[in-house]
């Protein structure tokens, strides 16, 4: 391996460290935890792969494992993002299921894609592993999807770090969906470029979320559970508003 | 062939969205302050939208017209509304881009004030936006034409997703207010008639 690649291959587990060590520095574990957990989980997988790149059975064994840990540590983090964006509409009975329902949606596509289009996995747990994983990423575009939507039509917060995190899962998940695809249709011949692009554009989400959780970002005051602005409150402001009109 | 189609647009939302919110970011209105809020609201007359909304009017004008007049009026005062909902998506707009940027501000107050804006105003603006999207159905399949059914009754749309529209306008003037005050701004009557 050159020392170009090299660089290439293994750049992204310094800065994964670099946004560990912004996590733990601005207390952002108590924020996002399953996030934390991700990038905790994210920094130990790459070094034990760092460890062991040089055994391929071992390589072979850490890589899957660590794969489907992180894919299900990555379904979580969407939640918690979704859960976080979207506080807003919490209150209207129909926007809760819109999760589980993206979540069993993209699971159906994904199941389906992979019954219509082999793999080339002789089945058994490896399978599985990438399945969920292209499940997971197309979870990571659809929510993209949304989240950018809900921007535009609601002006959320852009600068947020709910959104950095879906922005950066995002567009990786993105890229990496096409280079999958893409890998199905023109097969072994391109597997280098699309490793290397997958590999990139998580360095450039890794950046993304670093640049996120390096800016102060003001932290929401704790919501109750009640409505914005009961009856009486509303009162006390007109009141108060009606008071200062008063010439 | 459906999956596959399903897939691509996927991807392709993927792609589209990062166009998009980097487009959104470059040309989006920088750092709204109170002083850019009240010159590009649009009012919405409240008294006007309450009367369109009023099952009892609409009663009484069901009553008082043929039924070809009732369905034409209907489909005017259906027209008039969406105007009028128009506003409140613009005004609820103007007032998420305030918000956002006062409860990231240092002022603890002004921040908690500026969340409840916020919450408010995206209500408004969901509440618009399904009201709009349901209005505008009715008049492209022309709903109030069709004589085998009863004529559209704007009453419906008086509460959209569980959102009631006008008390949570109201709600949203309040809440404008208070936060225009606490910035120290004093000519609310230009807010309140604007809003």
């Amino acid at each position: 391996m050159s020392s170009l690649n090299f660089i290439l291959w293994w750049g992204e587990l310094p800065l994964q460290a670099a946004l560990l060590y912004v996590l733990v520095r601005k207390r952002s574990f108590r924020t996002f935890p399953w996030f934390f957990a991700y990038t905790l989980f994210a920094v130990a997988g790459g070094v034990s792969r760092f460890l062991v790149r040089n055994h391929h059975s071992a390589y072979f064994g850490v890589y899957w494992s660590t794969q489907a840990v992180s894919s299900l540590l990555g379904i979580a983090v969407m939640y918690e993002v979704f859960r976080s964006v979207f506080r807003n509409f919490s209150r209207l009975w129909w926007f809760p299921p819109i999760f589980p329902l993206t979540a069993v949606l993209c699971l159906a596509l994904t199941i389906s894609r992979n019954l219509s289009v082999p793999t080339g996995l002789q089945g058994g747990a490896i399978a599985w592993i990438v399945g969920t994983e292209l499940g997971l990423r197309l979870l990571q575009v659809a929510m993209f999807a949304l989240l950018v939507t809900m921007v535009l039509l609601f002006g959320l917060r852009w600068r947020q770090q709910a959104f950095g995190i879906c922005a950066g899962y995002g567009l990786h998940a993105t890229v990496a969906l096409l280079t999958t695809t893409k890998f199905y249709e023109f097969g072994t011949k391109f597997k280098f470029l699309w490793g290397l692009v997958s590999i990139i554009t998580y360095s450039i989400a890794v950046l993304i979320w670093l640049w996120y959780f390096s800016v102060p970002v003001k932290t929401e005051p704790a919501r109750a559970e009640q409505p914005p602005l009961s009856a009486q409150e509303m009162g006390r402001y007109k009141e108060m508003v009606r008071r200062a009109r008063r010439p | 062939m459906i999956v596959t189609i399903l897939w691509n647009l996927t991807i392709t939302a993927g792609f589209i969205s990062c166009v998009v919110i980097a487009a959104w970011i470059w040309f989006h209105f920088p750092d709204r302050t109170a002083d850019d809020v009240v010159d590009f609201l649009l009012p919405v007359d409240l008294e006007k939208v309450e009367t369109l909304l009023d099952a009892t009017t609409e009663n009484h004008l069901r009553c008082d017209l043929s039924r070809r007049d009732f369905r034409k009026m209907q489909r005017k005062r259906i027209h008039l509304y969406v105007a009028f909902v128009h506003r409140m998506a613009h005004n609820a707009a103007v007032l998420i881009d305030w918000a956002n940027r006062e409860a990231e501000g240092g002022d603890e107050q002004a921040a908690m004030l500026a969340h409840e804006l916020q919450q408010i105003a995206v209500e408004v603006r969901l509440y618009s936006l399904l009201t709009m999207m349901k209005l505008r159905l009715w008049l492209l399949i022309r709903l109030d034409s069709w004589q085998v059914l009863p004529a559209p009754s704007l009453y419906e749309v008086r509460e959209v997703g569980g959102i009631l529209g006008l008390e949570s306008y109201d709600r949203l003037k309040t809440a404008a207010s208070f936060l225009f005050m606490e910035m120290g701004k004093r000519n609310f009557d230009e807010l309140l008639h604007n809003l």
